[in-house]
């Protein structure tokens, strides 16, 4: 018998029972729509999760720090204890490791070269390197000192952080965000006045030696030392005579080397070649900035600003703007961290690995992302798991009507036999019967698949966006190709697997007693 | 055409044992007509099963066109049921949902024949019976005397050799009776094909073969005047 004429067969018996046929169908078809829905719902709720966590800029950002400058810690700092298998004992001691070079390594600078590669990676919006300059700001007689800190002109957390004005153009060397309290100290004292100083120019002392001396200081707060600002000179002086007498110092070469990438001053080449005696560098240059705007930082401003410099900052200017002034600043060491704004969470990962490979220490959200991925994961499982006793009890309550089916046919199936259908042609018959209602689930699935899921999706929007307070219009459901496969697979398997006990009964069924009724 | 030797079947009822058939020795010819006539219970049916390989008989041989069924395997049985023999019973057997035309049809769909061939031998075999006009008919739209040519239909359309027929006519009135068995008659003639009807009645009998044979609690003996009441018939 060929395969068209028992379908054929198959689909004329199924029509020849139009209500049993179609409710055998309707429960294939719930049971295929809630794999399809399960499958498709999973992953646009990790689809969604992620994109309303992606939307949170700092969720997409990259800390990066030049990692230990080549010091390894000593082997018993890294010294795991006790019987070990080789993955934990590896993940004990790299924790070792992060542990010591958080607390006892000099981190390098990262260099002019990384942060051009950085800027060079694909996804890579904009590379905010860690800069800040000690400056005087000069009203009258009276000045007040404080720093200035380069912030991303792309933030939109700094946009929604302003009270009034804008923020820096990109590029502009001249225009600075002031903090509520820098506007305070410049004569702001009470609102009115501190939106008058939206565009009034200051003139501005920056400090050259700030920075070593900043950064100086950071190194000894790490050392549980106790620096003021004041003191920053005084110490930097302090450090660079016992920087002349490094050679003596009993370090090794990378510690020593480490040191002086540090705080030893660059020497031109020109001087260095010439030997002519250096010019006193002036302790200070000046500029005229404008205030563009003014931010709100409170305690719950997640800041930029405010992770860039551990503190709320004063002062912040266009990170591109900051890039000039450092290098006039002739500051020794330009910048120890940077952020990587990545365009979407989507290549966070890969914007990482790639970090990584350069050899640079990476911080990110990753480990979050993963947790999201997860979680789903094993929700997803969980939701699979309820739709799969969906599916048995579905294909238990098929089976049971086909045994029923059966029962009714069984003269028909002695018929069939007696005019020369074999067992096996009875079992097709069956099996194939079993098939297209299982076909016919699935097709009736995928089709009602698309106006449900758009009807859940618009209720779902629309909940999540109220909770959110902003427009929300990521996926609720994503299908695949093989989303819709696997219900075609899911469901033939259940129309087939359902009539398969049937169809071994009838296919066994004594041609004379069928006749007879049984 | 028919062969059996010490044919015997044997049910085991969980009451009582019943001999069936017993030690029945049979030929028939290529192309005969055979009445095969008894009463109730006196194992016609079960004869008629054997030759159709419906079952299987508890000893002896059972030889159809040179084919030994009692040593077929049950896929060997349906393709000799598909292709060398047809079945008219007596409660026509007819598929309730199909129409006449499926109905008839069946069998060659069974063999695999295709869909053009189908149509042309169903057609010609519902012409054959006289139905062509009754085709898209389903078995409860029909009379009990079209429902037995359509069974009719269905028995020749995949041309058997050997034709059996259980009581063909028992479930109709006289007048019909009479034309499904000049139809019979007709059939066998035209095809050269072997006729083995079962009947009770006498009439039926002697209208529908050229030899009647008569079983009695499962032996089987030969009509003597047989050919001698065929003759004055013909001659009338």
């Amino acid at each position: 018998m060929r395969t068209i004429d028992l379908i054929g067969m198959a689909l004329r018996n199924l029509r020849a029972r139009p209500v049993r046929s179609a409710l055998n169908a309707l429960g294939i078809l719930l049971g295929s729509q809630i794999v399809l829905m399960t499958l498709a719902g999973t992953r646009g709720a990790a689809d969604s999760l992620l994109a309303l966590v992606g939307q949170a800029e700092g969720m997409r950002r990259i800390v990066v720090m030049a990692s230990d400058a080549g010091i390894e810690p000593p082997a018993e700092a890294i010294a795991v204890d006790g019987e070990q298998d080789e993955s934990r004992r590896q993940a004990i001691e790299q924790r070792l490791r992060d542990e010591w070079l958080s607390s006892n390594a000099v981190y390098a600078p990262v260099s002019a070269e990384q942060l051009a590669m950085m800027r060079g990676l694909p996804h890579v919006v904009e590379v905010v390197p860690e800069r800040r300059l000690s400056v005087e700001f000069r009203r009258g007689e009276t000045t007040w000192t404080t720093f200035v800190d380069s912030v991303a002109d792309s933030s939109r957390q700094l946009e929604e952080q302003l009270i009034v004005g804008r923020l820096p153009r990109p590029g502009a060397t001249d225009e600075v965000l002031l903090s509520e309290y820098a506007a305070y100290r410049l004569g702001g004292t009470t609102r009115r006045e501190a939106e008058l100083l939206l565009g009034r120019s200051f003139d501005v002392r920056f400090r050259r030696e700030g920075v070593p001396a900043a950064g100086l200081s950071h190194l000894l707060y790490r050392t549980g030392a106790q620096v003021t600002t004041d003191d920053e000179a005084l110490l930097a002086e302090s450090v660079a005579r016992l920087i002349d007498r490094l050679p003596e110092a009993s370090l090794s070469e990378s510690q020593r080397a480490m040191l002086e990438a540090i705080f030893a001053p660059a020497e031109s080449e020109s001087s260095a070649a010439t030997d002519e005696p250096k010019a006193p560098i002036e302790p200070y240059f000046e500029r005229r900035l404008t205030v563009c705007g003014i931010v709100e930082l409170g305690d719950d401003a997640p800041g930029f600003l405010q992770f860039l410099t551990r503190t709320a900052p004063d002062v912040g200017m266009n990170h591109r703007g900051m890039e000039p002034l450092s290098e006039q600043a002739e500051q020794l060491v330009p910048f120890r961290t940077c952020f990587v704004q990545v365009d979407s969470i989507a290549n966070l990962a890969a914007t990482v690995r790639s970090l990584e490979e350069a050899g640079l220490q990476v911080y990110s959200n990753t480990w979050l992302i993963d947790d999201i991925d997860r979680q789903i994961g094993i929700a997803r499982w969980g939701v699979i798991g309820v739709a799969s006793i969906v599916l048995l009890v579905t294909a238990l309550a098929i089976s049971n009507t086909l045994v029923i089916s059966v029962l009714q046919r069984i003269p028909e199936f002695g018929i069939m036999k007696s005019i020369g259908a074999s067992n096996r042609q009875i079992l097709g018959m069956m099996l194939f019967e079993g098939g297209c209602l299982g076909a016919l689930g699935a097709i009736g699935a995928m089709l009602l698949s698309w106006p449900i899921a758009s009807v859940i999706e618009g209720q779902v929007q629309a909940y999540i966006a109220y909770r959110i307070g902003s427009p929300f219009d990521g996926a609720v459901f994503r299908t695949e190709v093989g989303d819709h496969l696997s219900v075609i697979v899911i469901a033939l398997a259940i129309g087939v697997a359902a009539s398969l006990l049937p169809a071994i009964r009838a296919a066994r069924l004594d041609p004379i007693d069928a006749m007879k009724g049984g | 055409m028919i062969r059996c030797r010490k044919l015997t079947k044997i049910y085991d009822r969980t009451s009582r044992r019943v001999v069936a058939l017993d030690e029945v020795d049979l030929d028939v010819a290529s192309g005969e007509r055979v009445a095969l006539v008894g009463r109730s219970g006196s194992g016609k049916s079960s004869l008629l099963n054997l030759l159709a390989g419906l079952d299987r008989p508890n000893s002896g041989t059972i030889e159809v066109n040179g084919r030994s069924l009692e040593r077929c395997s049950a896929s060997e049985l349906a393709i000799y049921r598909r292709r060398e023999i047809g079945i008219v019973f007596q409660a026509f057997r007819l598929v309730g949902h199909r129409t006449a035309f499926e109905n008839v049809e069946l069998p060659l769909l069974l063999d695999g024949i295709d869909r053009s061939e189908r149509r042309r031998r169903v057609g010609e075999a519902l012409e054959r019976v006289g139905l062509e006009g009754r085709s898209g008919h389903r078995p409860d739209e029909l009379s009990g005397g079209e429902q037995q040519r359509v069974a009719l239909a269905r028995a020749i359309v995949h041309r058997p050799r050997l034709l059996l027929a259980d009581e063909p006519t028992g479930n109709l009135d006289p007048s019909t009776a009479e034309r499904v068995l000049d139809l019979f008659d007709g059939v066998a003639r035209e095809g050269n094909t072997t006729l083995f009807v079962i009947t009770h009645d006498p009439k039926v009998a002697e209208r529908s073969s050229d030899r009647l044979l008569r079983l009695h609690e499962g032996r089987l003996a030969s009509e003597p005047d047989r050919s001698s009441r065929i003759r004055s018939a013909e001659e009338r």
